[in-house]
């Protein structure tokens, strides 16, 4: 049988793309092929080197399946460019340039070459797949044509590890806790978030916290500034939670009275469906691809200032009709998304290559 | 525009969210501060470079720790109400001894604003010079390869 092998351009705990790496290996191991996934050793957690080979071992045949997972630029793209083998570039979106300009040059100039490349990359792929139908779109705005749409796997067996005593204690003190995760980067309009929260502490309930979790290392610039807008609005109770461990990880969405995303760029955004799976209810802009993500389940916004988002969030928090309704459609949701069977999905995107 | 579990739910609300935001405008609880000297001006840089300059020049207006406008959030219930009276006053008897600490820490940060100051300037003008020098070089190379 062929081989499975498949190019990140990073990989680390906690990525939404390393997980669906990670997945997609599982599935095509169970369904007999050999799969490995390809990452250089600069753009590797150390955790993680032991778990995959670097991208100069990547060496397929003409009849071996090459899947370029693809979201920036990076050495993962060129050498998928010269490998051989069936190519499949399956697309996460790349987040617009402009919202890194003024907090890390280097990385705007990547994404824009992500985006320069991009039509390039489609032309030299035997198939395209995308993680959502926004991003499809987006494919073939590129040129490229019958794009297959894979949703981000979700596996819910990550999020069942026991809670993290330390987050637990940390809090457990009786405030409405409203949380974020995600990464901590300036596509995701945390600012907006935090300022609907200042409205919401300030004026709706003073016993009340922000958890934000995501790593401050994405964009040590952009979290330096939201720290001190914080601080300008005399928000004590924003926690700047940094990564979140993965038993710790889960206790965050069980201590969770509210999930708000005020993101303005995103591919799909799995953090959503994990907070849905874990029953806490969802607040999130309706842009890019969270729409396919939520379906018809929890609650949708466009155009609200901060101070409608912070009523908002006091409506799903307090209305105990409007917090059930919400509920019951996450969990309609859910039990769709526990119904998808990813490897035959997988096996049958790869019959078509 | 709000949609609830995929339906639209803007109408439904937009009376009741208007209401309750002029209760909350109202109540003086939330002030934003002059957009100028928010962080947020930060995100407007066009570069690394300018969004350094803007840090250095709104730095040293957040370097001093300030005692006033601290509120004291009452948990719900009596007992809560009798804590919060017990911290307010609790707040009032100590509040002189936090005045000198916070005095002292002030004139640590402002020491430490200062040199990080000085060294972002002095950073600023050596860059400056280096480049100075490097296109004067090349202007000379240029002019040499020419001849």
């Amino acid at each position: 049988m062929a081989a499975f092998y498949q190019l990140l351009s990073g990989f680390a705990d906690g990525d939404a793309i390393s997980h669906c790496a990670r997945t997609l290996r599982a599935h095509a191991r169970a369904a007999g092929w050999e799969s490995e996934i390809f990452v250089d050793d600069e753009h590797c957690a150390p955790n993680m080197r032991g778990e995959r080979q670097p991208l100069s071992a990547c060496r397929p045949s003409a009849e071996d399946v090459v899947v370029h997972h693809y979201s920036i630029a990076s050495s993962a793209l060129s050498t998928y460019r010269r490998l051989r083998g069936k190519k499949v570039l399956l697309y996460h979106n790349i987040t617009p340039g402009e919202y890194f300009d003024a907090f890390d040059s280097a990385l705007a100039a990547r994404l824009r070459e992500a985006r320069a490349m991009l039509s390039e990359a489609v032309a030299e792929s035997d198939r395209c797949w995308a993680d959502s139908q926004f991003n499809a779109h987006e494919l073939e705005a590129a040129g490229a044509r019958s794009v297959r749409v894979f949703p981000l796997a979700f596996e819910p067996s990550a999020l069942d590890a026991p809670p993290d005593q330390q987050v637990f204690e940390k809090f457990q003190r009786q405030l409405t806790n409203i949380l974020f995760v995600g990464r901590i980067a300036p596509n995701k309009k945390i600012e907006t978030l935090i300022e609907a929260f200042c409205w919401y502490n300030k004026t709706i309930n003073p016993l009340s916290r922000l958890i934000l979790i995501g790593s401050s290392a994405s964009c040590p610039r952009y979290y330096a500034m939201l720290r001190m807008l914080a601080g300008d609005l005399d928000l004590p109770n924003v926690c700047f939670e940094d990564f979140a461990s993965p038993g710790g990880l889960p206790t965050y969405y069980r201590m969770a009275d509210l999930f708000v995303t005020t993101s303005e760029h995103e591919g799909y955004c799995l953090p959503l469906v994990e907070a849905m799976y874990l029953g806490v209810p969802v607040i999130a802009h309706a842009t890019g691809g969270m729409p396919e993500a939520m379906g018809e389940a929890g609650v949708l916004y466009r155009d609200l200032s901060t101070a409608d988002i912070a009523c908002l969030m006091d409506k799903v928090i307090s209305d105990p009709a409007v917090r059930e309704r919400v509920l019951a459609s996450q969990r309609a949701r859910i039990e769709a998304l526990a119904k998808r069977d990813i490897g035959a999905e997988l096996r049958a995107l790869l019959s078509d290559v | 525009m709000i949609w609830i579990a995929g339906q639209e739910a803007s109408d439904e609300l937009r009376a009741e969210f208007h209401r309750k935001q002029e209760a909350m405008r109202a109540s003086g609880l939330f002030y934003f501060g002059p957009r100028e000297a928010s962080a947020l001006r930060m995100a407007s840089a066009g570069d690394d470079s300018e969004w350094l300059a803007l840090w250095m020049q709104i730095l040293p207006q957040r370097a001093g720790i300030a005692l006033d406008g601290f509120t004291i959030a009452a948990q719900p219930g009596f007992r809560g109400r009798v804590l919060q009276r017990v911290r307010s006053l609790l707040w009032r008897v100590f509040r002189y001894q936090h005045e000198r600490v916070a005095y002292r820490q002030n004139l640590v940060n402002a020491h430490m604003v200062t040199a990080i100051r000085f060294h972002y300037l002095q950073m600023v003008n050596e860059c400056a010079e280096l480049r100075g020098r490097i296109e004067q070089l090349e202007a000379e190379q240029r002019q040499t390869c020419a001849s």
